[in-house]
């Protein structure tokens, strides 16, 4: 279900295209896992089709990256200056060349980038924190 | 795997690596093993802990009806559990942070990875 319905929404044609060894790996993947049943399966997914966090984004205080792959069908770029105007403390990213996994198709670079976002603002804080103490 | 009490189900997760905590929650149908490849590099800078929402993988599956505010719940509730007091949180497609975020006022909490 996952690699049949799924995949398709989440990954690129050209990555299909070019890469079909890879997707291969992830199918293989996929199916080392627990598989989840069609109860469960359809439970998440109404969980997913009746939600609307919009009204919550503005309670979100925490300095956030907001990451989007350019040819996401499942959760389009046309979201994406809603939510960062909305998340007060925002970053906006966007993974060219993906869809709705960037985290697959171009691991190095969502690694690279994320870690970046998270040690660099891990590190400010923490000098902040330290900056307070020495005043105090 | 350890497993924890929260939200009144048991929740299955992974702890890798050092430092600070970093929250992963899955996507649709996906247990906590989908990040193994962020873990792999996450793992050196951070103790991440990825975990199996309600419905996937070895966490419990209820019947009745899911939604996101009740995922939200048992992540806030997960983190209480696991006695931590401030963590960096990420979540992918369903368990994008800012779905669990907002339920699991996690507002607190110290950064954010949105990937939508």
């Amino acid at each position: 279900m996952v690699i049949l319905a799924l995949f398709p929404w989440c990954l690129t044609p050209e990555l299909y295209a070019a890469k079909p060894d890879y997707i291969q790996s992830l199918a293989d993947f996929v199916r080392s896992r627990p598989a989840q049943s069609v109860a469960s399966f359809m439970q998440q997914s109404n969980a997913v089709i009746t939600h609307d966090a919009e009204s919550q984004l503005s309670r979100i205080t925490a300095l956030t990256l907001i990451t989007f792959g350019r040819h996401d069908v499942a959760t389009s770029t046309r979201f994406a200056d809603r939510m960062k105007r909305r998340i007060r403390n925002s970053e906006l990213l966007i993974f060219e060349a993906c869809a709705h996994t960037p985290i697959y198709e171009k691991v190095e670079e969502f690694n690279e980038k994320t870690l970046d976002f998270l040690q660099h603002h891990a590190a400010a804080a923490a000098a902040s924190s330290s900056g307070s103490v020495r005043r105090a | 795997m350890p497993k924890v009490k929260a939200n009144n189900i048991t929740m299955n997760y992974d702890q890798q690596g050092t430092g600070e905590p970093l929250i992963l929650i899955p996507y649709l149908s996906a247990d906590h093993a989908c990040y193994a490849f962020q873990v792999a590099e996450y793992a050196k800078h951070f103790t991440c802990i990825s975990l199996d929402l309600r419905g996937t993988g070895e966490t419990d599956k209820p019947e009745g009806v899911y939604s996101t505010e009740l995922l939200a719940d048992d992540v806030a509730a997960f983190i209480r559990a696991v006695g931590i007091p401030k963590a960096h949180i990420s979540g992918l497609s369903l368990g994008d942070g800012h779905r669990h975020v907002a339920g699991a006022q996690v507002s607190r909490h110290r950064h954010v990875l949105v990937t939508a």
